[in-house]
Formats: structure tokens, C-alpha cells, sequence
């Protein structure tokens, strides 16, 4: 039998018999461990680009994942006359560019096409505002639970931040692809809708902070906790419709509300204070009285003095469901609008729901908050907008074509 | 540390790639890839027209010529290309050598639906089957139109067609 060190030996005394040979292999050799080198920096250096979600499937890109880094939401209305048929023509426009995009390649008849490096996690989700089904004589095809909000005492909303026809949320983990992204969906979507508003939002970037840990607010809190895990059985009765008209069966219900904080007056409270507010700790993110982020809340635990050590004022009590079904995916961006006025910051969290039903398992829970959680001192909701998402898309399928076909 | 596993995993394409299998050589054929149609107050009306834009590869061994189509949405299927601004019918087609891509864009080259039977909007999917002299005719996979602002082009109202 010959050993793998003979073979080795052999192959060198072939090698060395013709001494050219054996310096031009030697050249060669290091030229490939330099290419070989230079490849995989290459490759570490474009990682964040070649991410790419899957956008096919029973239900849209973009809800049942990690947040992106950057994610711009946009709110159209129809144009005047746009009637079902244009809607389709619309969605038709639109799965084509989300396949191109998602797959990191340029929408066709893009005029800057070089700028599309890569898909670095691009999602789009599209939904519709309870005014299209209005518009469009589609009210059959409400899914159950999903209608306009009521107005709430501590809501400052603004037309520029509330309501919409369409829904057109794009997501991605860099800031000039989701940008080129964005542009090229409204392009494409100009003959349609009229953008209404747009808002941006942001998370920490990729390589910041490790994956599946809750992220922290501009107040310093962790925030989505409580949300379900992904790809489990509860995410998927929390978010994904089971039942009603076939375009929405896979797809989910969005609150979407933009929270302004003030965080000159935060910063005023001390760290106890401000634990005591929201009911956890700050560091850990912990509920009072426990170690961990994910040990159970014990709302009934008391204090020495007898004082509740969850203070019947904080966020975590008050947002708690109160009977089953009451909860639901929360998929928060951070806002922070650089010069609004020259002396401030308009900082605030782009706050999402996404649930099967925003009536049961939402609408308590907002009643709650907005009727009495000590956290309103220091935010207020400015901007309000539902949205019907649609499933999801297979290979060949258009988006929404069962609602609007 | 890291870094040798980066140079490792660079470096076992570049051994084992003397030993991976040659590619089979596709049969030889025309290749037409991101073909669109635009969509514009050109195309919105019966009786309109418009550009329809896409890369063609030949991958034959001789050269071909691109003559003209047919599309069940349009009466007439022209080569055009723009010159200075001003869009004419191209004389001999669009000739494509042998291995070489031409790709037909707005203010260049573009093939020209005439004679619309309906309009085209963006969103509508259009058919269109390519003729050349050198190969067989090709049905496009339907190209979808869309509204575009790029090349933006004067069309001669003396053209002759």
C-alpha cells in the first residue's frame, strides 16, 4: 500500500527532475495563494451586499425577520380614476421588480442600474389602506378585524404621518441600495398612486449587535421582548390570517404609528425612574424584581414597603394582554429627522403591530396604553396608518391579483 | 485565526478548478435577455406606437440580422434606431456578429410596435416573436411596459414607415 507521504515524495522528485518546471510551479502556486487571498477579502468585504431574503412563498417578505438596518415606509393614494384593472397592472409592475430587487439585480429599464450592487437583505411589503377598499367598491374583501382606528385622547396625528391607500414598506441592511430600491418602486408606481408620506427608519447596523437579540429604542429600552419566535407556531397565529378572503389568507393586519419622543425630558428622570416607567430593567432588560430579559413577569410581586415592585403605571403592566389572543408582532424602526427645526431633534420609533386581527388581539391592548400608561408623558403618537398586507407571492404569481383580478 | 479559514476556503476553488468539468457548450442559439416595452403617451391609444428594448446575444457561429417581428398587439414590427435625437427606420436591420451582445435601449437602437391594436400601459405584458435573417424567428417570453424617462426621443412626424 502506498502512504500518503510517499505520494507526496514522489510528486516532488517528479517536480524537481526538471528544475524550470518546479519554479514556475512554485510562481504559480503563489499567485494563487494571492488570488485565493485576495478573493476571499473580496468576498468579506461585499458580505452585507450579497444577503438576500426569500421573497416567495405563502406569506411577504419582511415581517417574519430580523428588522433591517434601514427601512423606508411609503403611503400612496390612488390617483383619480384608477380602477381594479390599474391596480393589477400596478401589482404586475411591482412583483417584477420585487423578484429583480430582492434578488439583487436592477428593476428593468432601470437608468441607473450600476447602483444595485446587491440585495443586502431587501424585502417589500405591500398592504392596502381601509380608503382603497373604500375607493374601489372592495369592501367584501375586508379580512375580518381590519378597519380604521379609532382616535385615541393621547394621539397628536398629522395627514403627513396617517392613513394611505397603499403601503409600500422596503427594507434592506444598506442605506443607498434600499434607497436606489425605493426610487425605482415609485417610479414604477407613479402612474398609479400619489406618495402620500414617507418615512424612514433605522435599527443598528449589520456586525453591530448580535442576531436574535431585542433591540434597543432611542429611550434606551430593549423593545420586542414579548414578541413570538420566528418560524413558530405562535408567530404564526399571532401574525398570519387563517381565514377569509383568499388574497389575505398568508397575510397579516399593520398598525403602523409614529411615536415622537421627547427625549429632553427622559433624559431629565434618573435611571430608577425611568426603569420604574416602563417596568423592566434598563441594562438587561429584565422585568423589576428578575435577572434575565426572558424571565416570566411577576405582576403580583411586592415590595418590602407593600408597593407593587411593577408600579401599576408601568408600560409593561398596562401593555400586558389581559385575556388570550391580546398580542401580536411588534417590528419597531428607529426615526430621527436631522434638522426639523435648527435647534432640535425629532427623535421616535416607527412602531409596527402586524396581527391576523388588529381588532381582537391590537385594539385592547391601545386602549389600555392611550387610557392610562405613565410612559405617554414622554411620547406621543403623531402619525397612524393600518394596512391590509397581502400574502404572499410564488414564482410566476402576481402580487394581490386574487383582490384586484 | 480567522483570517487562515478566509485564505483556506479562498484557496480550495482555485486547487480543485483544474479538475472541475468544462462547461458544456450551450447549443448554439440567440439569446434575448430584460426585454421591456415602454409605456408613454405614445402607447396609451389604439393606433399608437412604441419602443421595445432588450439585449440579444448571438451565440451562433455566424452573423445574423435582426429584420423584424410580430406581435398579436401590434400592426406593424420595425428596427429603429435614433440619431441625434431623431428616431428613423433602420435601413438593413440590426446586424449581431457572431458571440456579440447589441443591446437595444432607449435613444439607440429599439425594435418599433406601429399600428396598435390596444394601448399599452405600464403594466400591460406584450408579446413579440423576433425574425432574422441568419436564424430562426424567436417568441419572446411577454416583456412587461413600463414608463421610462431615459432617452427621450423626437419622432419625425415625416417619417417614412
Amino acid at each position: 500500500m502506498i502512504s500518503r507521504r510517499q505520494i507526496l515524495l514522489g510528486g516532488l522528485a517528479t517536480a524537481g527532475a526538471t528544475g524550470g518546471i518546479l519554479a514556475a510551479g512554485g510562481a504559480a502556486a503563489a499567485q494563487a495563494y494571492k488570488d485565493g487571498f485576495a478573493a476571499a477579502e473580496l468576498k468579506a468585504q461585499t458580505r452585507v451586499a450579497k444577503l438576500k431574503s426569500n421573497f416567495n412563498g405563502k406569506h411577504q417578505a419582511g415581517i417574519e425577520q430580523r428588522a433591517q438596518a434601514h427601512a423606508n415606509f411609503i403611503g400612496l393614494d390612488l390617483k383619480p380614476g384608477i380602477t381594479r384593472d390599474d391596480m393589477l397592472r400596478w401589482m404586475v409592475l411591482l412583483t417584477d421588480d420585487i423578484t429583480r430587487l430582492c434578488s439583487g439585480e436592477p428593476v428593468l429599464a432601470d437608468p441607473e442600474p450600476d447602483v444595485m450592487i446587491g440585495a443586502a437583505n431587501l424585502t417589500v411589503t405591500v398592504g392596502f389602506g381601509p380608503t382603497l377598499f373604500k375607493k374601489l367598491g372592495l369592501e367584501a374583501q375586508l379580512p375580518d378585524g381590519f378597519a380604521e382606528l379609532p382616535s385615541f385622547k393621547i394621539d397628536k396625528l398629522r395627514d403627513e404621518f396617517s392613513g394611505g391607500d397603499v403601503l409600500v414598506q422596503v427594507g434592506a441592511d444598506d442605506l443607498l441600495i434600499l434607497s436606489h430600491a425605493t426610487r425605482a418602486l415609485l417610479r414604477d408606481s407613479e402612474a398609479f398612486g400619489q406618495v402620500r408620506w414617507q418615512q424612514a427608519g433605522f435599527t443598528n447596523a449589520v456586525g453591530s449587535s448580535p442576531e436574535g437579540k431585542t433591540q434597543r429604542n432611542l429611550m434606551g429600552q430593549v423593545d420586542g421582548t414579548d414578541n413570538p419566535e420566528f418560524g413558530s407556531p405562535t408567530f404564526a397565529n399571532q401574525v398570519w390570517i387563517k381565514d377569509g378572503p383568499a388574497w389575505a389568507v398568508g397575510g397579516t393586519q399593520l398598525a403602523l404609528r409614529r411615536i415622537q419622543m421627547n427625549l429632553n425630558t427622559w433624559d431629565i428622570l434618573g435611571r430608577t425612574d425611568k426603569e420604574e416607567v416602563i417596568g423592566r430593567h434598563l441594562d438587561t432588560g429584565a422585568p423589576l424584581g428578575k435577572a434575565h430579559e426572558f424571565d416570566p413577569i411577576d405582576f403580583d410581586a411586592k415590595k418590602e414597603n407593600g408597593l407593587q415592585v411593577i408600579p401599576p403605571f408601568a408600560h409593561i403592566r398596562r401593555a400586558a394582554a389581559s385575556k388570550p389572543g391580546e398580542q401580536f408582532f411588534r417590528r419597531p424602526f428607529n426615526y430621527q429627522v436631522v434638522g426639523a427645526t435648527p435647534s432640535e431633534l425629532d427623535s421616535g420609533l416607527l412602531w409596527t403591530a402586524y396581527a391576523a386581527d388588529l381588532t381582537k388581539q391590537y385594539l385592547p391592548v391601545q386602549q389600555r396604553l392611550a387610557d392610562f400608561d405613565l410612559l405617554n408623558k414622554w411620547t406621543t403618537p403623531i402619525g397612524s396608518a393600518v394596512f391590509a398586507i397581502a400574502r404572499g407571492f410564488e414564482p410566476g404569481e402576481v402580487l394581490a391579483e386574487e383582490l384586484f383580478g | 485565526m480567522r483570517r487562515s479559514v478566509l485564505i483556506a476556503m479562498a484557496l480550495v476553488p482555485a486547487l480543485f478548478a483544474p479538475i472541475a468539468p468544462a462547461a458544456v457548450a450551450a447549443p448554439a442559439q440567440v439569446v434575448v435577455a430584460d426585454s421591456w416595452v415602454k409605456a408613454s403617451s405614445f402607447s396609451d391609444h389604439t393606433g399608437g406606437m412604441t419602443g421595445v428594448f432588450m439585449k440579444i446575444t448571438n451565440k451562433t457561429k455566424r452573423a445574423i440580422t435582426l429584420l423584424s417581428g410580430t406581435s398579436t398587439i401590434a400592426a406593424m414590427v420595425e428596427t429603429h434606431q435614433v440619431v441625434d435625437g431623431v428616431m428613423s427606420k433602420t435601413a438593413r436591420g440590426i446586424k449581431i456578429m457572431p458571440g456579440k451582445t447589441v443591446t437595444l435601449e432607449p435613444g439607440g437602437l429599439h425594435v418599433m410596435l406601429m399600428g396598435l391594436k390596444k394601448p399599452i400601459l405600464a403594466g400591460t405584458k406584450v408579446d413579440l416573436t423576433l425574425k432574422f435573417a441568419g436564424a430562426s424567428p424567436l417568441v419572446l417570453k411577454p416583456m412587461l411596459a413600463k414608463t421610462a424617462a431615459a432617452g427621450e426621443e423626437t419622432y419625425d412626424p415625416g417619417m417614412k414607415h
